[in-house]
């Protein structure tokens, strides 16, 4: 089964590419099917649990980790390519676009299915630099640059602490090289610090996070939901490998603990709290829709990696279901926004407004999906932020609870944002005659919508199989009865809430129906009447729509000009190389040869 | 007949003399030559070669394992590709071509220290004047005083050599080397070694480099980037392994050379905004890489470095000044996008681009990763993490490239047709089929690390064991 699903995608990398070579389109729709076919493909695979098959000198086994961050990451790449059949005209390289696709789907399916660390690495490369291409088909080189190279930073570490487990260990078992440091704290250390950092770059927790909102604001719009739902979500792993695989509280069992989490994760999990908090801020700040929901994904790329380093019952529970949760909510609310961009050509937020009245469907799609994406009942994002704050609280750890806290309410700062510049509000008469999104995009939208709310409702169906992971990580199950889900604070019975809301929806439509309708005021239709407006958009109200927070933190710094100095004084130094000692005149290369000639002759003959 | 391997150095002279009187037949007698190399490298037995019955050490001989296989038959058959790709240019500098692939090959396969100078030489001499190609005189002239002072020091090294020793045979002169005081056998190493560091554009004698390498055309580009520096590569190795012994000074001298050429040669290539410049500075740090291998015992990471950084530049060096020759400049403002219209040469430019940074799948990775894993074997980690840390800076330039020559994109706009460049001609069928096949081969070889791994490992033995008995020696 592993063997024809590993074929098919190589396979289908070639077919996608030659076919849409023929006709953009063509290729497109094959994307379509290919990622459904894989995603029925790796639905298959879940009886098998163990299952391991060696491709030439890569190595795959089927776990239950490996396949529920596969469904993922397919889900997200599969509802995607409803885009595509009507992206193909914008991009200059459609081909290399559908089949480096194909090529990212097959890097990241690899990732999780790897069973040594060698297959680990070049399936997570392979994900990188196919991904890389494709973002440089969108608006921005540099974007595309600034991507690879802090992935390459967070590579770079990760290849050390690979090859340094692999030398040390003897064995590239993904399950057997780290049990080696259990012995050595320090260069476990040293290996666990540079392993996660990867994770860390991908995940995009502070101060990595800058190649996210360029990346995501500026790939082409079909690609950011698999950025931020899914490609983001490799860093999840790489931090599951490194606290579940890599015996990490093992190793630091003899450091500070702070509420039984030891120093140096307890450090990584402040940074997933700045994460965010600062997402949280920056968002709230963007005018740019992707940008704003690029810093989102920041925020919750801080409650994941949170999660997942607690490594305990709750936390890792609503961890591990957030990457779905956030995935899931990510990507349609991307999608919702490639939707507009497709219609109205842009996605800056002061440009839009009143889009409901043109794109209902789309508006609900992305209503949905900000709901969980800001832990609202009754959404699947509302679970798994409960479980990791339940977690943390059960803890003590108060700090980090804060930081979960404050996230979540400043979500709803961000997230209504684009809700109401975007949707709400009058409809600027450019875009009157604008229609609602093709069926074929609805599909793809409203696949993850009727998730979102499907993960709300019963989350337990989710749940199952994490308890499943934390049973063969010897941790203690999340319990889940029937419709319950409980803690060891309290349950929530999601069926029960859905319902509860279900009714108070009920009611607010039929009084919605019942009473009069409002009157609709167009954009022109303003108070300065009798005067001719030349500038109509500055009176839209999305325009500076948060200006009192514009305000408050515009003389904040940023993290970026920090690597630009970087890179600045990389030049410098390349520089100060070149003049030195790459100088053309060739005196001074023979002075230097000379003199270190007679310099090693003295100090040897003493 | 042909069973000899003296050929590979006869042949090449031979032809040379030819090529001057029959100069109608010129191109073809090269290609001739170079076909005919490849089967006496096939059909000649390994082994050691008296040449005119003397026995070393008073005679000369030629030494053909599998470390000098692997060596003559990337040289030949990437020279063969270059001069069927660069074939105009090639034309003019038949004999030159002759009498330095004779050089090569010599160099190559020599046991003899002498010789091995005499050798060098006679490559250095042909290099210079094929450097005139690049209608440089100056650089030319910076590159043949460079070349000469280290000529010099060479000699006096083996000058050094044979009156402590009294033998010039390659083959375990280590070990007769090992047996002298250190005081005595330090001056030598040195010589040698800065005779060699030019050729190898090592720090701080690179420089070179930086305007032979970066103003070349398309048939010097290639040659010296894929030809000349594996070459020179190949003979460090050799003489890494048989002749030099490293004490402390000597040894930590030349490991901070190495790994200084690589960081500063990668930090300049970042800063360059010329294709070339920043081709001509990535092949210096590569060149310190392979170098650091072979000075920390572990030629066969350095091996595969040289294979893969000769493939890829061969594509990289060929394609970048075919495009530079066609749209006039190698800046990146010029280049922006020229690879829509040259498709199949953009994927070959990204692929050699791609290994080279080693980049996963690729060649270069496998590279990179034994290079890493060997040197951890010698207990240095700190040298592990300098080199994962240039290659960021390495993979950053590489890229930025990359996304250039693809995206003709103005920043923050969807890239459209109208920004393209004027679509010029830059290489006929033959030449972009001649790219292709390089590609194909770097890729091939990416695909299946492991075989060609074990066909390398079997050069392992026989080298080793002079490693060992220097080692032992030394302490």
């Amino acid at each position: 089964m592993m063997t024809m699903i590993i074929l098919f995608m190589i396979a289908s990398i070639l077919f996608a590419y030659v076919l849409s070579l023929k006709e953009p389109k063509w290729g497109a729709y094959a994307t379509l099917i290919v990622s459904l076919a894989g995603l029925v493909g790796v639905s298959l695979l879940r009886g098998s649990v163990g299952e391991t098959v060696s491709f030439y000198y890569l190595h795959f086994t089927v776990t239950t980790i490996g396949w529920y961050f596969s469904m993922i990451l397919l889900t997200v790449y599969f509802t995607a390519t409803f885009f595509h059949p009507f992206w193909m005209d914008q991009l200059i390289y459609p081909a290399a676009y559908n089949a480096l696709f194909l090529l990212s789907l097959a890097g990241t399916v690899g990732l999780f299915f790897a069973q040594d660390l060698m297959t680990l690495f070049i399936c997570w490369e392979t994900a990188v630099w196919s991904s890389m291409l494709i973002v440089q088909q969108g608006k921005s080189r540099q974007a595309a640059w600034v991507y690879f190279v802090m992935s390459a930073i967070g590579s770079m570490a990760t290849l050390f602490a690979i090859l340094l487990t692999i030398f040390m260990s003897g064995t590239t078992m993904i399950t057997d090289a780290f049990i080696y440091f259990m012995g050595s704290p320090a260069l476990g250390g040293l290996v666990f610090g540079a392993f996660i950092l990867s994770g860390l770059t991908k995940m995009g927790i502070f101060p990595f996070h800058v190649w996210l909102p360029l990346a995501h604001g500026s790939a082409p719009h079909t690609f950011s939901p698999v950025l931020s739902g899914g490609l983001v979500k490799m860093g999840a792993y790489i931090a599951y490998l490194s606290v579940a695989v890599f015996p990490a509280y093992q190793v630091f069992g003899d450091q500070l603990m702070l509420q039984g989490v030891p120093l140096p994760i307890y450090a990584l999990m402040l940074l997933g709290g700045v994460s965010i908090v600062y997402g949280t801020l920056r968002a709230i700040q963007q005018d740019d829709a992707k940008r704003l929901l690029a810093y989102s994904s920041v925020a919750n790329g801080g409650y994941i990696l949170i999660g997942i380093l607690m490594l305990d019952q709750m936390a890792f529970a609503g961890g591990l279901m957030h990457v779905l949760n956030h995935a899931v909510a990510s990507a349609a609310a991307f999608l919702a926004m490639a939707a507009v961009a497709k219609r109205t050509g842009t996605t800056k937020m002061s440009e839009l407004g009143g889009m409901i009245h043109r794109m209902p469907v789309t508006y609900v799609v992305y209503l949905i999906a900000i709901i969980s994406m800001a832990g609202i009942p009754p959404m699947g994002g509302f679970v798994s932020k409960w479980l990791i704050f339940q977690g943390l609280s059960h803890r003590g750890l108060i700090f980090l609870a804060t930081a979960a806290a404050f996230g979540s309410i400043g979500s709803y700062l961000y997230v209504f944002r684009p809700l109401s510049a975007v949707f709400l509000g009058q409809l600027a008469p450019k875009y009157e005659k604008i229609k609602e999104a093709d069926p074929l995009m609805l599909i793809g939208m409203l696949l993850l919508t009727a998730m979102s709310l499907l993960l709300g409702i019963v989350p337990n169906v989710v749940l199952r199989t994490i308890a499943q992971i934390q049973i063969e990580l010897g941790i203690d199950p999340i319990m889940i009865k029937g419709t319950i889900t409980a803690t060891q604070n309290g349950s929530v019975n999601m069926l029960s809430v859905f319902t509860v809301f279900g009714f108070g929806f009920l009611l607010i439509l039929i009084l919605f129906l019942v009473l009069p309708k409002s009157r609709r005021v167009g954009l022109m239709d303003t108070y300065t009447s009798a005067e001719f407006i030349h500038t109509p958009e500055l009176l839209h109200y999305g325009h500076h729509f948060y200006a009192p927070f514009e305000r408050l933190y515009e003389k904040w710094p940023s993290v970026l000009p920090l690597y630009q100095r970087l890179s600045l004084k990389l030049k410098e130094m390349g520089e100060w190389a070149e003049t030195f000692f790459f100088h053309a005149e060739p005196n001074r290369a023979v002075f230097w040869m000379v003199l270190l000639v007679i310099l090693i002759t003295v100090g040897g003959a003493r | 007949m042909m069973g000899s391997i003296i050929w590979l150095i006869a042949l090449p002279l031979l032809a040379a003399f030819v090529s001057v009187v029959a100069q109608t037949y010129q191109y073809g007698l090269l290609v001739v030559t170079l076909l005919m190399n490849l089967l006496v490298l096939f059909a000649a037995p390994q082994g050691l070669t008296i040449i005119g019955g003397y026995e070393p050490p008073f005679g000369i001989s030629l030494l053909f394992d599998q470390y000098a296989l692997i060596a003559l038959l990337l040289i030949q058959v990437l020279l063969l590709l270059i001069i069927v790709l660069a074939r105009p240019l090639a034309k003019n500098y038949t004999p030159v071509i002759l009498v330095m692939l004779a050089g090569l090959n010599g160099m190559l396969l020599t046991n003899d220290l002498f010789n091995l100078f005499v050798m060098i030489e006679i490559v250095s001499i042909a290099a210079f004047i094929l450097s005139t190609a690049n209608g440089k005189l100056t650089h030319t002239f910076h590159y043949l005083i460079l070349a000469t002072v280290s000529g010099v020091f060479f000699l006096l090294g083996t000058v050094l050599v044979y009156a402590y020793t009294g033998i010039l045979v390659v083959q375990g002169l280590m070990m007769r080397l090992a047996s002298l005081p250190v005081a005595l056998s330090l001056i030598p190493m040195m010589l040698l070694i800065f005779g060699m560091a030019v050729e190898l554009k090592l720090v701080p004698v690179s420089s070179w480099a930086k305007n032979i390498y970066g103003q070349a055309n398309l048939l010097t580009g290639p040659i010296f980037a894929a030809v000349l520096a594996p070459a020179f590569g190949f003979v460090f190795g050799r003489m890494m392994n048989e002749v030099i012994v490293l004490h402390s000074l000597t040894g930590y001298t030349l490991l901070v050379m190495a790994i200084s050429t690589f960081v500063l040669g990668e930090l300049a290539a970042y800063r360059q905004t010329d294709l070339l410049k920043t081709l001509a500075f990535s092949s210096i740090g590569q060149s310190g890489l392979a170098v650091m291998m072979f000075t920390l015992g572990a030629p066969w990471a350095g091996i595969l470095l040289l294979i893969n950084n000769a493939l890829a530049k061969s594509i990289l060096y060929g394609v970048a000044t075919g495009v530079t020759a066609a749209y006039g400049n190698a800046s990146m403002g010029v280049l922006k996008g020229v690879f829509y219209h040259h498709r199949l040469l953009g994927v070959a430019f990204s692929l050699a681009s791609l290994s080279l940074v080693g980049i996963p799948l690729f060649l270069g990775f496998f590279a990179k990763v034994s290079a890493v894993m060997a040197i951890f074997s010698t207990g240095l980690i700190w040298v592990p993490v300098i080199i994962l840390l240039t290659a960021i800076v390495e993979g950053a330039y590489v890229m930025r490239w990359l996304l250039q020559l693809w995206s003709p994109a103005f920043e923050g706009y969807l890239a459209s047709k109208k920004e393209l460049p004027q679509k010029r001609n830059v290489f006929s069928a033959q030449q972009i089929l001649v790219v292709g096949v390089l590609a194909v081969i770097l890729f091939t070889m990416g695909l299946m690390p492991q075989r060609f791994v074990d066909a390398l490992q079997k050069t392992q033995p026989a080298m080793a064991q002079y490693e060992m008995v220097g080692q032992g020696e030394q302490q």
